[in-house]
C-alpha cells in the first residue's frame, strides 16, 4: 500500500483566506509537526487492512485563490508527483488529503470530488481517497456522491473521511456507507501532543493581558484568553485524554462548571457531554452558592462529580463547593477537580480531591490582604466579568510593568557603542516583543484608538533595523496594516530640506496613504525626526508616530511633533527620568 | 438646542411583536416623511415593542443607514420600562431592552454612526451600558446556563456580529478575510453540540446547522458586490420553538447579481431585458431570485469560467426547508419570498418595500428546547 499524504503548504494559506476560508491558528497539523506513521494506527483501529505501507509526503503550493484554481493546482501537483515517483499499476494507492487546518464548505468539497474523478489517470490504482476533515458532514452531504449513487454508477475508488470528532465515514465504490467511531486520542499520537507543547501553546501563543486584577478572593498579574486556547485541536485532544482518564468506566458523571470565564467553562462542559454522550454526562452551571444549587440527589445519583473551572488561584471558590459536596456525599462518591490552569503557588490537592490542570502558570497569585501589587500601588481593576480584564489596557505601562518584562526577557544591554552614539545601556526591544508580543498588541490597539480615533493607517514607516522592524511588525498585526516601508539609515541621512528625497529614490507611498512612523525607542529623537522628514519629503505628512519606549521629556518631544503638524507621538512606556545628552 | 422633531412610531402588532411586516410599514412611513418633510428631524419611536424579530432588527439597521444617507436626521427611542407602567409591562419592556443589549444592537448601530450616542435620545445615552443589576441577562452572569438561549448568551453567540472592519468613517469593507474570520468564530464554538445538548437535536443534523446554514449564509455575502454592511445573528425567537439565523447586507441585491446567469440559462431570453432593472415586474424578479437558489447556479457565467456550480443558496434552502422542516425567507430589492414545505417554488411572494440595496436571509428552524416555556407561535405571526 502506497500512502501519499498531501498538505497545502503554509505559505499558501493566504490564498485560502482570500477565497474566504478560515484557517485555524494552531499549526499542530502542519507538515513538519506530525508523526504521519501514526495514521496507520487509526486505520488499523478502524479495521482497515494496512500492510506493507510506504509513506510519501507532498506539500502543494497554490497559485490561485479561487475554488477552481485551488483544486486544480492541488490535483495536478499530486498527479505529477505520482508520475515522478513512477508508481506502477500494481501499487494500490491511498491519497490522504490533510484538510484539518481549514474550515471548508460543501460546495468546495463537491468540486474537489468532481475534479478528482475527472482528472484521475487510469494508470494509477487509486484505492482510497481519505480526507482528514474538521467535519465529516462535508463528505456526507456531498451532492456529487449522491448524484453518482442515484445514477447507479460505481465510484472509481472509495472515499473516506476522518473527522475531528472521531468519526469515520466511508463511502464505498458500490455506495455502501459505513460509519465508525474511533478515539481522538489516536490523533493525539499523530500530532505529538505533550505537556510542554500545551504549556507553550498557552503561555507563548495565546493572547494575554498583564496588569493588576482584583478577583473575588485573590489578586493576579496576568490574564490569558482561554477562549481561543481551549478551542485549539491539540488542546482539546489533550483535555479529552485527561477527562477520559478521570471518567474511566463511570456510568453517570455530573460536571459542575465554575469560574469567571463562563463561556469557556460552558464550552468544555458541552464538548465533554457531546463526546462522552449526554446520557452519561450531565452538567450544571451554577450562578448561586452551592447551598442553593445542590441537593443530595445530585451527588448520590452520579458515580463521579467533576468540578470544571477556568483558572484556580487561591482555590477558595472550589473549596467552598467541595465542602458543600462532601456534606451531601454520604456514599463517598469520588469528586475530582479539573481546571484549565492554576497558579504556581496554588496549593493542591483540596479537601482530598484530586486536582488536574492542563497547565501550571509560572506566576503566583496574591492574597487580597497581602498583595505585592497593592503595596507598590500598581493601578488595579476589579474584575466581576471577563470583559473587565481589558480595561487595564487604558493605563500606561508603569515602571514596574516595564522593568518586570525587561528582567524577564533579559533585555537590558549594557555598554553599547555605535557609529553615532555611546550608550551606557539600552533596551533590546526585540527580546521583549518576542516574549510579550500578544500583550503589547493589545496595548497598541488601545493607545491607537485613544489617540487616533476614526483613523485607519495604511502604511508604516520604519528604519531598516531589526528592533524597529520587529516593533513595526506587531503594530502592523495589531492595526491590520498591509504596508510596511523600511528605509535604510543612509537614505534617511540623504534627505534634504530643499530637494527632499535623494534623486535615486521614489516615494514608496500612495498619495492618500495615512502613514504612521514607527521606531522601537526614542533616545535623542534623531531617528524619529529623520523618518518624519523622509515621509514629508515623499509627500505624506505622517499622522503621527508610535514608539515602544521614550526617554525624551515633553518639551523635547514637542519639537519633534512640531515638524509633523503637532500630530501625536505615542509611547508604550515613558521613562520618568531624562536621558544622558 | 431646541428643535422640533416629528415622531414616527414603529408600530408592533397586537402582541407588541415587531417583525418584517411591521418593519415594512415603518419604512413606508419613513419614505413618506423623506418625500414630504426631508429637512425635519424625526424621532423614531421604537418604545412600544416588547418582542423583536432579530431579522427585522438587522434589516432595520440597513434601512436606517440608507435613510441617513438620504438626508434623514433621526434619533431613536428604544423600549424601556417606567414607573407608570403595569407590573406586566415593566417586565416585558425590561426584557425587550435587555434583549437589545444582549444582542449588541449597539454594535449594529455603529454601522450608521460610530458615536452611537448621536442616534439616541438624551435620556437613553447610556442605554447600552446601564447600571447593574438589570432585571434580565445580567452582564456578568447567566442564570441556569443550560437552556439554548442561556447557553448562547453565556457563550456570546447571541450577539450581532459584523462582517465588516469599520476602520474609519466611510471605509467599511467586507472582504473574504473578514467573512472567513466570522466563519471561524462560529465553527470554533461547535454550535452543533449546543443544539444536540439543549434541544436533543440529531448530531449530524445539528452539525449541518453550522456547516451549511451558517457557513453558506456568510459565504453568500461575498457574492454581493459593494456591500459596506454585513451582519449575522443567531437567536431563539422569543419563547417560541424557533431558532433564527439571519444574515443581512447592503450589497447588490441577489436578482441583480444573478441576472446575467439567469438570462444565459433561459431557453428563450428574447423577451428579457438586456440589463437588470429594479422596476421589472414582481413575477420575473421572483423567478430570477428563485433561479439563484437552484443547483449549479451562481453569478459566475458559464461562458467566462466554465462549469462553475454555485451551491450556497441551494444548501441553505434545502437544509432549512427539507432537512429541518423550517422556512427560508429572502427579502431583496423590493421582493419578499418564502420557502416552506417545498423547495420547488416559493410558497409566498410579494412586494416588500425596500428602497435600499441589500439582501436579508432569514432562516428559521424548529427546535425542541429542553428548558423553554413554549406556546407563543410567533413564527406564524410573521407569515403574510
Amino acid at each position: 500500500m502506497y500512502i501519499l499524504i498531501v498538505d497545502i503548504s503554509a505559505e499558501s494559506f493566504g490564498k485560502l483566506v482570500s477565497a474566504g476560508y478560515y484557517v485555524i491558528d494552531d499549526n499542530v497539523w502542519s507538515y513538519d509537526n506530525r508523526k504521519d506513521k501514526e495514521f496507520q494506527s487509526i486505520l488499523q483501529c478502524l479495521k482497515f487492512d494496512i500492510s506493507q505501507v510506504v509513506y510519501e509526503k507532498l506539500e502543494v503550493a497554490l497559485s490561485s485563490s479561487d475554488d477552481r484554481g485551488i483544486i486544480n493546482d492541488t490535483i495536478c501537483q499530486i498527479l505529477d508527483f505520482l508520475v515522478k515517483k513512477k508508481i506502477t499499476q500494481n501499487d494500490p494507492i491511498m491519497i490522504v488529503f490533510n484538510l484539518m487546518p481549514f474550515e471548508l464548505r460543501s460546495p468546495f468539497f463537491d468540486k474537489v470530488i468532481e475534479e478528482i474523478f475527472a482528472k484521475r489517470k487510469k494508470c494509477f490504482k487509486i484505492k482510497t481517497v481519505l480526507f482528514l476533515l474538521r467535519s465529516k458532514t462535508w463528505l456526507r452531504s456531498s451532492i456529487i456522491l449522491q448524484h453518482f449513487k442515484d445514477s447507479n454508477k460505481n465510484l472509481p475508488f472509495e472515499i473516506m473521511a476522518l473527522d475531528l470528532s472521531g468519526y469515520c465515514y466511508l463511502h464505498k465504490r458500490n455506495h455502501v456507507i459505513e460509519e465508525k467511531q474511533f478515539s481522538i486520542e489516536l490523533f493525539g499520537n499523530v500530532l505529538d501532543i505533550d505537556d510542554k507543547n500545551i504549556y507553550n501553546s498557552l503561555v507563548f501563543k495565546t493572547n494575554h493581558i498583564i496588569g493588576h486584577f482584583a478577583l473575588t478572593n485573590s489578586h493576579i498579574r496576568t490574564h490569558y484568553n482561554l477562549n481561543k486556547f481551549i478551542k485549539r485541536d491539540s488542546v482539546w485532544i489533550y483535555i479529552y485524554q485527561i477527562i477520559k482518564e478521570i471518567i474511566g468506566d463511570k456510568k453517570r458523571v455530573l460536571l459542575i462548571g465554575l469560574g469567571l470565564e463562563k463561556g469557556v467553562v460552558n464550552y468544555i462542559c458541552t464538548q465533554i457531554s457531546s463526546v462522552f454522550g449526554s446520557d452519561k454526562i450531565d452538567y450544571i452551571m451554577p450562578s448561586q452558592p452551592p447551598e442553593y444549587e445542590l441537593n443530595c440527589d445530585d451527588v448520590t445519583k452520579n458515580d463521579l462529580i467533576i468540578i470544571i473551572t477556568d483558572i484556580i488561584c487561591s482555590g477558595k471558590t472550589v473549596k467552598n463547593w467541595l465542602d458543600q459536596l462532601s456534606e451531601l456525599n454520604s456514599n463517598n462518591k469520588p469528586i475530582h477537580v479539573f481546571s484549565i490552569a492554576r497558579m504556581l503557588n496554588t496549593v493542591v490537592p483540596f479537601n482530598n480531591s484530586t486536582v488536574t490542570s492542563v497547565a501550571v502558570i509560572r506566576r503566583e497569585y496574591y492574597e487580597k490582604d497581602d498583595c505585592l501589587l497593592c503595596r507598590i500601588k500598581q493601578p488595579s481593576v476589579t474584575v466581576s466579568k471577563s470583559e473587565d480584564f481589558s480595561t487595564i489596557l487604558k493605563n500606561p505601562l508603569t515602571p514596574y510593568d516595564f522593568w518586570e518584562i525587561v528582567k524577564d526577557t533579559q533585555a537590558l544591554v549594557k555598554g553599547v557603542n555605535t557609529k553615532d552614539r555611546n550608550l551606557l545601556y539600552r533596551i533590546d526591544s526585540e527580546k521583549i516583543i518576542d516574549r510579550y508580543g500578544f500583550w503589547l498588541k493589545n496595548i497598541i490597539i488601545e493607545r491607537f484608538k485613544i489617540n487616533w480615533t476614526n483613523t485607519k493607517v495604511t502604511a508604516l514607516c520604519v528604519v531598516k533595523e531589526a528592533g524597529g522592524e520587529k516593533f513595526a511588525q506587531i503594530i502592523a498585526e495589531a492595526l491590520k496594516v498591509q504596508k510596511i516601508v523600511t528605509v535604510e539609515r543612509m537614505t534617511l541621512s540623504r534627505v534634504t530640506s530643499s530637494s527632499g528625497l535623494p534623486a535615486s529614490e521614489d516615494s514608496p507611498f500612495l498619495p492618500n496613504d495615512k502613514v504612521l512612523v514607527v521606531d522601537d525607542g526614542i533616545n535623542y529623537g534623531k531617528t524619529l525626526e529623520k523618518l518624519i522628514n523622509y515621509c514629508c519629503a515623499a509627500g505624506n505628512m505622517p499622522i503621527g508616530a508610535m514608539v515602544f519606549d521614550n526617554r525624551l521629556p515633553k518639551n523635547e518631544l514637542m519639537k519633534i511633533r512640531n515638524i509633523m503638524g503637532k500630530n501625536h507621538i505615542v509611547d508604550l512606556y515613558n521613562w520618568p527620568t531624562l536621558s544622558n545628552s | 438646542m431646541n428643535f422640533i422633531e416629528e415622531v414616527i412610531i414603529a408600530k408592533p402588532n397586537k402582541k407588541s411583536f415587531f417583525g418584517l411586516t411591521m418593519l415594512e410599514s415603518f419604512s413606508r412611513d419613513l419614505d413618506n416623511h423623506i418625500k414630504e418633510k426631508k429637512d425635519c428631524p424625526v424621532l423614531l419611536d421604537l418604545s412600544f415593542i416588547k418582542i423583536w424579530d432579530i431579522a427585522s432588527l438587522l434589516w432595520m439597521t440597513i434601512a436606517l443607514e440608507y435613510y441617513k444617507g438620504q438626508g434623514l436626521s433621526f434619533r431613536l427611542k428604544l423600549p424601556e420600562s417606567n414607573s407608570s407602567m403595569s407590573y406586566s409591562d415593566i417586565i416585558h419592556f425590561d426584557k425587550s431592552a435587555d434583549y437589545l443589549r444582549r444582542w449588541r444592537f449597539d454594535r449594529a448601530l455603529t454601522c450608521i454612526d460610530s458615536q452611537i450616542e448621536n442616534l439616541l435620545i438624551d435620556s437613553q445615552k447610556n442605554y447600552f451600558n446601564p447600571c447593574e443589576p438589570r432585571m434580565y441577562y445580567l452582564a456578568q452572569s447567566i442564570k441556569t446556563d443550560k437552556g439554548l438561549l442561556d447557553t448562547l448568551l453565556s457563550r456570546r453567540l447571541a450577539e450581532i456580529k459584523l462582517l465588516s472592519e469599520n476602520g474609519t468613517t466611510g471605509t467599511s469593507t467586507i472582504t473574504p478575510e473578514t467573512i472567513a474570520q466570522c466563519i471561524g468564530y462560529y465553527q470554533n464554538e461547535h454550535i452543533g453540540n449546543i443544539l444536540t445538548k439543549t434541544c436533543n437535536m440529531d448530531r449530524d443534523k445539528a452539525e449541518l446547522f453550522s456547516n451549511h446554514l451558517i457557513n453558506e449564509g456568510l459565504h453568500n455575502v461575498k457574492d454581493h458586490p459593494n456591500a459596506t454592511i454585513g451582519m449575522v445573528a443567531i437567536s431563539p425567537m422569543g419563547n417560541s420553538n424557533w431558532l433564527l439565523l439571519c444574515v443581512a447586507d447592503n450589497g447588490h441585491p441577489i436578482p441583480k447579481t444573478i441576472y446575467p446567469r439567469f438570462r444565459e440559462d433561459m431557453f428563450d431570453a428574447t423577451g428579457l431585458p438586456e440589463m437588470y432593472s429594479r422596476d421589472i415586474n414582481i413575477d420575473l424578479k421572483c423567478q430570477i431570485t428563485h433561479h439563484a437558489t437552484k443547483k449549479g447556479v451562481s453569478r459566475k457565467l458559464i461562458s467566462t469560467t466554465g462549469k462553475e456550480p454555485g451551491m450556497g443558496l441551494t444548501y441553505i434552502k434545502e437544509d432549512a426547508v427539507k432537512l429541518f422542516a423550517g422556512n427560508l425567507r429572502i427579502v431583496t430589492d423590493g421582493l419578499y419570498v418564502e420557502y416552506v414545505d417545498s423547495c420547488e417554488e416559493p410558497k409566498n411572494k410579494k412586494i416588500w418595500n425596500n428602497p435600499w440595496s441589500g439582501n436579508l436571509l432569514r432562516i428559521a428552524i424548529p427546535i425542541s428546547p429542553k428548558n423553554n416555556k413554549i406556546n407563543n407561535n410567533l413564527e406564524t405571526e410573521t407569515t403574510i
